[in-house]
């Protein structure tokens, strides 16, 4: 720090007059602060452990307002996220499709041995398969029906209960009774020509009148 | 007032000991005040330097970690705390436009020395406009670099040259009315 300085004799002059200087004050204490400094000194750091503290409760403060909003947040989510399987719910165009497994023997007899470690599933499905078991019916909870899923190749053949099926138009009782009145279609018949028929009967009988 | 050591005193300001830190105060308030003279224009200013600056070594006790005197690490402190106050003055160094530069009155320091006490030396350099006094304190007195002083006031490397070159002068030009009135 102190290479290549030009030291002049005032810098050397005060500097040696201020270090050499004792740690006791003069006599006239014109290098002695008041005692007013210590006070405010005194009062400060007194205060200082006070207002540490409330730091801390600020932060404290502020750790819960957090952690409460985020809590908040994640019940809300999850509030979201609950009631949306009970939500959607199948038409009533699809409860024939649910029973047509039973009617079909063919569906689940044959992978009901062949695969012991899904014998729950393949069960319940062979249990859909007789013909004495009741249909299963489509439950409202897709969750529960989800799980029922194809085994092996040969169920992928068959009919899937949770798959979504064709719309059977034969069956579909919004088709039988439908809301909006279909409307009036022009009776094609009506404009259609006179069939010629008639006029091969005029013409027979003017020919048997003949 | 008890005398304690240095390591002593640092260890019972951890643990907010009063009577270690009144010790601490009635040990170095004093040299401490005599710093702060040089850089303040009056004693009212050096004891509000002061007291900031001791509020600053109590709060940052912890960060002292004895490598070496805790003297010299208080001293730091005051200087720092000095240099912030005076960054807050509007245009703390400035030219003084009525300075007459005058040379070879004094050669000496001897001729200083022989002459003037601590007392009367503070007396004169309290007299400095800010930035001749600050820049000639941390130079002459703090061991301070030019290179140091400008990054330490924001100031160039050649502002600071020439505010100890005027420095210079006008405390011999001072010293020099206060023999020959």
């Amino acid at each position: 720090m102190l290479d290549n300085k030009n030291f002049d004799p005032t810098d050397d002059l005060f500097k040696k007059t201020f270090e050499n200087l004792s740690n006791t004050p003069s006599a006239n204490g014109w290098d002695a602060p008041s005692d007013r400094v210590w006070q405010n000194i005194q009062q400060n750091i007194t205060a200082a452990p006070a207002s540490s503290g409330s730091n801390l409760m600020r932060i404290l403060l502020v750790a819960a307002a957090v952690s409460m909003v985020a809590a908040g947040v994640y019940f809300f989510t999850k509030k979201e996220k609950q009631p949306a399987p009970d939500v959607p719910e199948k038409p009533k165009a699809e409860q024939p499709v649910a029973t047509q497994p039973a009617e079909n023997q063919e569906v689940a007899t044959p992978t009901a041995v062949s695969n012991p470690a899904s014998n729950e599933k393949i069960g319940t499905e062979k249990a859909v398969g007789k013909p004495d078991s009741k249909p299963v019916l489509p439950t409202k909870n897709p969750s529960s029906a989800t799980t029922t899923e194809p085994v092996n190749s040969t169920q992928k053949n068959q009919p899937d209960v949770e798959k979504p099926q064709q719309y059977d138009y034969k069956n579909d009782p919004a088709k039988e009774k439908p809301n909006v009145p279909a409307l009036p279609m022009p009776d094609k018949k009506q404009d259609r020509p006179k069939p010629p028929a008639r006029n091969h009967s005029e013409l027979n009988k003017q020919e048997s009148g003949n | 007032m008890t005398n304690f050591t240095d390591p002593e005193l640092v260890q019972g300001v951890l643990k907010n000991n009063a009577a270690h830190q009144s010790a601490l105060y009635q040990k170095f308030s004093v040299p401490m005040f005599r710093v702060l003279l040089r850089f303040a224009k009056d004693r009212a200013e050096a004891e509000d330097m002061l007291q900031d600056g001791f509020i600053r070594v109590y709060r940052d006790m912890i960060q002292f970690r004895g490598e070496g005197a805790l003297g010299g690490w208080i001293r730091r402190i005051m200087v720092n705390t000095a240099l912030s106050h005076l960054r807050k003055q509007r245009d703390f160094i400035r030219d003084v436009p009525d300075f007459t530069p005058f040379e070879n009155l004094l050669q000496t320091s001897e001729d200083f020395a022989s002459n003037m006490d601590a007392e009367s030396l503070m007396k004169v350099l309290q007299k400095l406009p800010p930035g001749y006094r600050t820049v000639f304190n941390l130079y002459a007195v703090e061991g301070f670099t030019h290179e140091e002083i400008a990054g330490q006031l924001g100031i160039t490397i050649g502002t600071s040259k020439s505010q100890l070159f005027k420095a210079r002068d006008y405390l011999k030009k001072l010293i020099d009315k206060s023999y020959h009135p």
